[in-house]
């Protein structure tokens, strides 16, 4: 009987939507117009207006900031000639995201959510929250904490001393060694959460079947852990390297992208040459190659959420 | 021979986790640690050794330093502003996304997927020009609507999720009743989602709160927040670190206050949920 209204209230809404469907429709685009011209102002127009930019010789001061002209590819051609800086920043960018995201986030953070599960809640409630409480404070307090902490008469340079590692600046004998440590102490909680949540929907039953067939804790990780999780591995993979190629202020606060260029990943050399050389769109051209970039793994992760299901329409 | 008794042995493999664990979070602690020590400390200094007697005048030296108090005043005012205006457009734009079919709506889904994803710090440059030219610079306002743009592709996609979950049926027979549309979201899914809502504010406010290129960039002089008053004391040798010290442990903790209180109320698994299983 309730299941027979059930149908009818339902039978009807559908009439009902069909019925009105040019109304529904002009409802609808009412509804999502204020974040149509919101996101088309400030994200679409800056993202058309780098490509112009990047185009031409605009400086921040000077003739040129006003009366800049069309230059064509000029940019680019600088920027892929040798000695631009740019291959050195790429392989930082790639040795920040290997060391901080992939290992220090992403391995780190995985083999935090398999122990964590073998813990008792005590642990799981008071360690779960360190974690997390180092992902939600702001960026610019972790820099400040680590830069303390690893310069000179820091806490932990003095420590990292005692158990007879030779006394040194860390943040210039050894930056990206320090900005990576840095990125992974605040970032490891997003990949840790993330896993701990595919971990704990990992059937009992399949563990314990497994444990019964002989299978010891290696085999059950590649056998079965593994291969359920690899959507949530590959999502994780995506999500972090498009927040570690956009991450700038931990780096521009610890090391400013120095001693000289050597921790210049990406975002800190456009912004060293846009703001600091003042050469606006020779930096806007390098924006393009990170926005490039970006975009294929923003791809990369649509194709990851279909694979999931979670784009999926018709729910 | 000298190995423990196997249930011996077992209760040891069994603490292990546990063990490591508790050594994992003592590791995390230790910038926290060195960070509350100076900030309760007479005259503390980037290492711990004689820092002096326990003390709060530190925290009263900032609460009195009216530059210290008017960054949080701007902190709060590009958080709150960008919180308002994300959550109530994106709920807003998340329903027709969440209940209408169509080609159009897709594609629309595509593109705000593809948005949450864009390096933010690569459209700085035109921007600051974009915001030069239209004389934009240095007005929290506008800053907040450049935030808000920033905030909003992620707080749709979740707040989508969220209304989902809510079944068509609940609107069906209001529908029936000629409530339209716009009477049906606010009157009977906006009432289910509050929880969602929370979660979508929450994440909106961390983010803004701690955002700091955005201002350095967009914002000078007495318009900066903290994040920015923060950047200033790095590779200062001659300031006081404890008040910088306890600038940082006040600054710090609205988001963390904030996440443990909503978590708690809509527990953590659901906060989650909405931001990254889709």
């Amino acid at each position: 009987m309730a299941s027979a209204a059930h149908g009818i209230v339902t039978e009807a809404g559908r009439r009902l939507r069909i019925g009105n469907r040019g109304r529904q429709r002009l409802t609808g685009v009412g509804m999502v117009l204020p974040l149509v011209v919101v996101v088309l102002a400030f994200l679409g127009w800056p993202i058309i207006w780098t490509l112009v930019l990047s185009l031409t010789n605009m400086t921040v001061t000077g003739p040129t900031a006003t009366h800049y002209q069309f230059i064509g590819f000029s940019n680019y051609a600088k920027l892929f000639s040798s000695g631009s800086g740019l291959v050195s920043s790429l392989f930082l960018t790639l040795y920040y995201l290997v060391a901080s995201a992939y290992i220090g986030q992403a391995l780190f953070g995985f083999v935090l959510a398999y122990l964590m599960m073998r813990c008792s809640l005590g642990v799981r409630k008071v360690v779960g929250s360190i974690i997390i409480s180092c992902w939600l404070v702001p960026e610019i307090i972790a820099a400040w904490m680590w830069f303390a902490l690893l310069s000179d008469g820091g806490t932990l340079q003095q420590g990292l001393h005692a158990v007879g590692i030779p006394y040194q600046t860390w943040l210039i004998s050894h930056p990206m060694i320090s900005v990576s440590l840095a990125n992974s102490w605040r970032g490891v909680a997003f990949s840790f959460l993330l896993f701990s949540a595919a971990l704990s929907d990992v059937p009992k039953e399949l563990m314990d079947a497994a444990e019964v067939d002989g299978a010891g804790g290696w085999r059950r990780l590649r056998s079965i852990i593994i291969p359920l999780l690899a959507t949530t591995i590959l999502v994780d993979f995506v999500l972090i390297t498009l927040g570690t190629l956009n991450d700038f202020t931990l780096i521009f606060a610890m090391t400013g992208g120095g001693p000289g260029t050597s921790s210049s990943v990406l975002s800190v050399f456009m912004y060293q040459q846009a703001f600091v050389t003042f050469q606006l769109a020779y930096g806007t051209a390098i924006a393009v190659v990170l926005l490039v970039i970006g975009g294929l793994f923003s791809i990369l992760y649509i194709r990851a959420l279909r694979r999931q299901g979670a784009l999926n329409m018709s729910r | 021979m000298i190995s423990a008794p196997p249930s011996q042995q077992r209760a040891v493999f069994r603490h292990l986790p546990s063990a490591a664990m508790v050594l994992v979070g003592l590791l995390f602690l230790i910038p926290f640690v060195w960070m509350v020590i100076v900030a309760f400390q007479a005259h503390g200094s980037f290492n711990l050794q004689g820092g002096g007697s326990f003390t709060l005048s530190h925290f009263s030296d900032v609460l009195h330093e009216s530059s210290f108090v008017s960054s949080f005043e701007n902190s709060l005012y590009l958080a709150v502003g960008t919180t308002l205006c994300t959550t109530v457009i994106g709920v807003l734009a998340a329903y027709p996304l969440s209940r209408f079919q169509s080609r159009a709506q897709e594609w629309f889904v595509y593109v705000l997927v593809f948005l949450t994803g864009l390096p933010i710090i690569a459209l700085m440059v035109p921007t600051y020009d974009f915001f030069v030219t239209l004389n934009f610079i240095n007005s929290k306002f506008w800053t907040v609507w450049f935030m808000t743009a920033t905030a909003l592709p992620f707080a749709t996609w979740i707040a989508r999720s969220f209304i989902d979950a809510v079944p068509r049926e609940v609107e069906e027979a209001a529908w029936i009743d000629g409530t339209n549309r716009w009477g049906s979201l606010w009157r009977l899914v906006v009432p289910l989602i509050v929880p969602g809502i929370c979660v979508v504010a929450m994440y909106t406010f961390v983010n803004a709160w701690s955002d700091f290129y955005i201002p350095y960039i967009l914002l000078q002089g007495a318009n900066n927040p903290a994040s920015v008053t923060m950047y200033s004391f790095f590779g200062q040798y001659n300031i006081n670190y404890s008040d910088v010290a306890a600038f940082a442990l006040l600054y710090s903790l609205p988001p963390v206050v904030l996440y443990l209180i909503v978590t708690r109320w809509v527990g953590q698994g659901f906060a989650l949920g909405g931001a990254v299983k889709g």
